[in-house]
């Protein structure tokens, strides 16, 4: 039994949270081992004087918020620290395939990278040829239903398709090309003359991308980029052919060429973006 | 558009084909507020009409007018979009994530962007179709029942003027499927459109049933309407008549016949499925040839 009991007015200053720090801890201290002061507490305090109205709601909403809060993934956390919202971070890390064609991208881009630095023969068409085929990673794997299992349902939703397609064509584009562009500085005289081509060849898949699913779009468009090159050196005629190929795709006319696709390419996303907002021309559209 | 009208949704001789499949072909239709069920056999036209209602396919033919909104213009799909709820018949799911993240999701991609509030309605709309105790579950661990809630769940955010819905109560147990009426029914004054086989679900969620076949429509009416079809001509007995359109053997041995009752058989009261199955002119798992 305990012999001393807390006076009606600490209790009731305590009740109004108006004690301070150390004669509040004293006092929780007895209110644990004292029934009676507890029950006296209770009836002397009026809840709502002691805690605000809802605030207790607010308090349980808020820890409900901290369990509840999705865990952010790696990619996520990336996006975050670099200034990209929630939202986007979330709508670009969301499909397994993209982060698939992330990883892909970012280990060719890398060795790519590696080899520009250290190999020891330093052909730059190899280069050329391939890197424009990295960022395509990003179309291929930004939109439609044998990508993304929730297209119809995003469709659906107000926030624009083509803002989707955008914000994760973009994300593997810009990494790609974050590692690329300083590995092509290795290449003498055509350091960036691999960013047109993979441009044109981005905004050509995005093109076709309007009339086929977006991943079958990149396979064509990278298909075609793919072949040109070696087609270019086979029927070149002039020599060394080689080097009569880069010049003529990655020289100032071949840039011009690319500049001009890659404008036509994106008038036509441009005047048929709105193909993207439909199933229309996706497989499984009949039911 | 020429469509001008009060209703929340109008179709106004609507086609679709797909190459030589006419999935639509010629429907005419007004919704209002309440719950319309529509009902047909696999491949008659419902997720094509479905789809189109909600804006993710465009018809090659005919006008439509959703909550007021033209589907055919972006700013007028954008409009019906922020006050639509949508499931899918085959919704995907990332598989890694839980209820809570997917449903988190799609509220991101529904405009919802202050997180807090987001996060509330993410709960509150797990909580209305009864997923609150696994909400942190990932997905890939629910049963088929609990992703079909989970993916009511989501066309429920923010409460909207228009839900469709693709078949919502597919492999919902009996509980559950009370469960999701009363959730329906609790929406009030909104419009629900959703696409069903159950005859039952029909007769006891919808004031109103829409039956379509080869893409177009069969019946238009209250659900007693359609059980009404059948009145008088639906009769029970021992022994299979055959005389009957139809006739299959119910639960409780008596053989159930639809078709010119014999004189003297035991005329029962018809059903919502009884009225549906003469209108299809054979028993539904028949017709479910695609």
């Amino acid at each position: 039994m305990n012999p001393w009991h807390a006076d009606t007015a600490l209790l009731d200053r305590y009740a109004h949270g108006s004690t301070d720090l150390a004669s509040a801890a004293s006092i929780e201290e007895h209110l644990l081992s004292c029934a009676e002061c507890r029950e006296r507490l209770a009836n002397t305090a009026d809840i709502d004087h002691v805690l605000p109205v809802g605030l207790i709601d607010a308090m349980w909403n808020e820890i409900a918020d901290v369990v509840d809060r999705p865990h952010e993934t790696l990619v996520e956390r990336i996006l975050h620290r670099v200034g990209v919202s929630e939202s986007a971070a979330r709508i670009v890390s969301a499909t397994p395939a993209l982060r698939l064609a992330w990883i892909g991208a970012v280990a060719i881009a890398a060795a790519f990278a590696v080899w520009a630095a250290y190999g020891s023969t330093h052909d730059p068409i190899v280069f050329l040829w391939f890197a424009p085929v990295v960022p395509l990673a990003g179309v291929a794997t930004a939109f439609g239903p044998s990508i993304d299992p929730l297209h119809e349902v995003a469709l659906a939703a107000p926030l624009p398709a083509t803002r989707i397609l955008a914000l994760r064509t973009s994300a593997v584009g810009v990494t790609a090309g974050l590692i690329l562009i300083p590995a092509s500085l290795a290449l003498p005289g055509f350091a960036a003359a691999w960013i047109m081509p993979a441009l044109a060849v981005c905004a050509l898949a995005l093109a076709l991308g309007t009339t086929m699913e977006a991943a079958r779009a990149a396979l064509v468009a990278g298909g075609l980029w793919v072949l040109a090159v070696p087609s270019w050196i086979w029927f070149s005629t002039a020599e060394p052919r080689r080097l009569a190929a880069q010049l003529a795709l990655f020289g100032p006319t071949g840039q011009i060429f690319w500049v001009a696709l890659t404008a036509i390419a994106l008038s036509v996303v441009y005047l048929r973006r709105e193909q993207f907002d439909f199933l229309a021309h996706q497989p499984g559209a009949a039911s | 558009m020429t469509v001008t009208s009060a209703h929340q949704v109008v179709v106004r001789d609507v086609h679709k084909h797909f190459g030589s499949t006419r999935a639509v072909d010629g429907v005419d239709l007004e919704l209002d507020l309440g719950i319309t069920g529509l009902l047909g056999p696999n491949g008659a036209g419902k997720t094509t009409l479905l789809r189109m209602l909600a804006t993710v396919l465009a018809p090659d033919r005919g006008e439509l007018r959703v909550l007021g909104s033209d589907p055919a213009t972006s700013a007028g799909r954008l409009e019906i979009r922020r006050r639509l709820g949508y499931l899918p018949q085959e919704p995907g799911y990332y598989k890694g994530f839980t209820a809570f993240a997917f449903v988190d999701y799609v509220a991101i991609l529904k405009e919802m962007s202050e997180r807090r509030a987001r996060h509330d309605e993410v709960r509150r709309v797990l909580t209305a179709v009864g997923l609150s105790d696994v909400m942190q579950k990932p997905i890939r661990a629910l049963s088929g029942g609990m992703r079909r809630r989970v993916g009511i769940a989501q066309a429920l955010l923010g409460d909207p003027d228009l839900l469709v819905l693709d078949e919502p109560t597919a492999g919902l147990d009996p509980e559950q499927r009370l469960r999701f009426r009363e959730l329906l029914t609790a929406r009030g004054d909104r419009t629900t459109l959703l696409s069903t086989h159950q005859t039952d679900d029909v007769a006891a969620l919808c004031q109103r049933v829409i039956a379509i076949n080869h893409g177009c429509v069969q019946f238009d009416g209250a659900p007693h309407d359609l059980a009404d079809l059948a009145r008088d001509r639906v009769w029970t007995a021992t022994e299979r008549d055959v005389h009957a359109e139809l006739a299959w053997v119910t639960g409780d041995g008596l053989v159930r016949h639809i078709g010119e009752p014999p004189v003297g058989s035991t005329i029962v009261p018809p059903t919502v499925e009884d009225g549906y199955l003469l209108l299809q002119g054979q028993p539904v798992g028949v017709t479910d040839v695609t």
